[in-house]
């Protein structure tokens, strides 16, 4: 898994959402500044953003999330994948 | 003391932009005095004593009236009100001004330096051409005289699509007697001919006000989305963006047509992008915004009339995010009154109340 990788777009309704235009806002709203597009999003959502915003690798970005909310690492890496599933990205 | 008149004073459903220009331009420049030009005893801006209410105000000759019957009544408020600098709000009044800019000027007034030409090339029946000199994608558009001209344009364009005056008004059509009804309407309310234009197929809509510098300069532009709309479309809500594209596109925009003076740019981002759907040659109804956020654009506008120095401002930040809110006004019949009369005015110099009794 990568973040590197444009994945189907399901949340600005077409067009890709690029990493470098994101912006987390008080950490319960991304803000996309090119496209003026916004959405509320839980803290678990915010804090994978935020690692893909660094580039972190997926493979760290589910150890990271295991570590930071004391789950195992079989369902952090569920979790990143359905995330990351359901959000498009370009980095 | 420098006297300025700004037009476009009603704040209603489809609000004119002349509060808030007048409100952006007291922010910088307090001491100005506010001459209205109004044409109803109604317009809601007449009855705000706030600061974007005016000093003074007069009723004007409807722009179909002619640049020599604007120019009557202007010099008839000079007399009594030596004007310095005149802000035209409405499309509809920009030719006039532009017609009598020199004119104007020698009697001490500026204007509108905009060029006839740059006017012309961003006209809805003329902004197609002026997408393909720029490489600026803008949807198709037929200009038609008569209702046969219109089903024409519209089995040509395809439904479903915008008809539009030349100035003022849309409506959406999607089957040929939606087209008839809102060709009638358009025509008996504006005039013709309408303008038949492609519908992108889009959800979001972009709004840029900036100004020119009449070289081919960007003085100062700020890019919302469109984040509530009335029923009309009009933006009631928006939020500052930061997307190169869009930038790029609007300072080509502006260099093309060396544009002087406010403008506002309307797009709609379809799949291909964004396509130009309108180009205004005035302030919109939002440009208090910017002002609010380190762009005062009406006040650049001033200072470039008054031969002060300008530079260009830095982009508002994105994020940045206005609503907008209706208020009540207070007003009394016997400012209904006044206005009547021809003039109204919040002090008594003896020169206004001799108008008054001249008109009346």
């Amino acid at each position: 898994m990568s973040a590197n990788r444009t994945r189907k777009n399901r949340v600005d309704g077409g067009d890709a959402v690029h990493l470098s235009n994101l912006k987390i806002i008080n950490g319960c709203i991304v803000f996309d500044v090119c496209s003026g597009k916004f959405h509320r999003v839980s803290e678990t959502a915010a804090f994978i953003i935020n690692e893909l915003k660094q580039q972190t690798p997926a493979s760290q970005i589910i150890v990271d999330y295991s570590q930071r909310y004391g789950i195992p690492r079989a369902i952090a890496a569920r979790d990143v994948e359905l995330f990351m599933n359901d959000i498009s990205v370009t980095a | 003391m420098t006297t300025i008149a700004v037009s476009g004073l009603h704040r209603g459903d489809n609000p004119q932009p002349g509060p808030a220009v007048i409100r952006s331009i007291r922010r910088r420049h307090p001491s100005v005095k506010i001459v209205g030009l109004s044409y109803d005893l109604l317009e809601s801006g007449l009855f705000s004593k706030a600061d974007d209410g005016v000093d003074a105000a007069f009723l004007m000759p409807f722009p179909t009236k002619g640049p020599k019957a604007l120019l009557e009544r202007l010099e008839e408020i000079d007399q009594v009100y030596p004007l310095d600098i005149i802000v035209p709000c409405l499309d509809s009044e920009i030719p006039n001004y532009l017609d009598l800019a020199d004119g104007l000027k020698t009697r001490g007034i500026q204007t509108s330096l905009l060029s006839n030409k740059s006017f012309e090339r961003r006209s809805k029946d003329n902004l197609y051409q002026l997408g393909k000199a720029t490489g600026i994608r803008v949807p198709r558009t037929i200009v038609a005289s008569d209702l046969k001209a219109v089903h024409k344009a519209c089995d040509e364009i395809g439904y479903p699509l915008f008809l539009k005056g030349k100035q003022y008004g849309a409506g959406r059509v999607t089957t040929p007697a939606e087209a008839a009804h809102v060709f009638n309407s358009l025509v008996t309310a504006w005039g013709g001919p309408v303008i038949a234009q492609s519908a992108v197929s889009g959800s979001d809509e972009y709004d840029v006000v900036g100004l020119g510098d009449g070289k081919g300069g960007l003085l100062g532009s700020c890019s919302i989305r469109k984040i509530m709309l009335t029923g009309t479309g009009k933006a009631f809500g928006g939020i500052v963006v930061a997307d190169p594209d869009l930038q790029a596109t609007v300072e080509k925009i502006i260099k093309k047509l060396k544009w002087w003076g406010p403008f506002e740019l309307e797009f709609v981002k379809g799949k291909q992008g964004h396509e130009l759907i309108e180009m205004n040659p005035r302030f919109p109804a939002w440009v208090d915004f910017p002002s609010q956020i380190g762009c005062n654009l009406p006040a650049m506008l001033i200072d470039m009339h008054l031969g002060h120095p300008v530079t260009p401002i830095k982009p508002c930040e994105p994020g940045r995010l206005f609503v907008r809110h209706c208020v009540d006004l207070v007003g009394d019949i016997s400012q209904l009154a006044d206005m009547s009369g021809g003039s109204m005015t919040k002090d008594t110099t003896p020169s206004v109340n001799k108008m008054m009794e001249s008109i009346t």
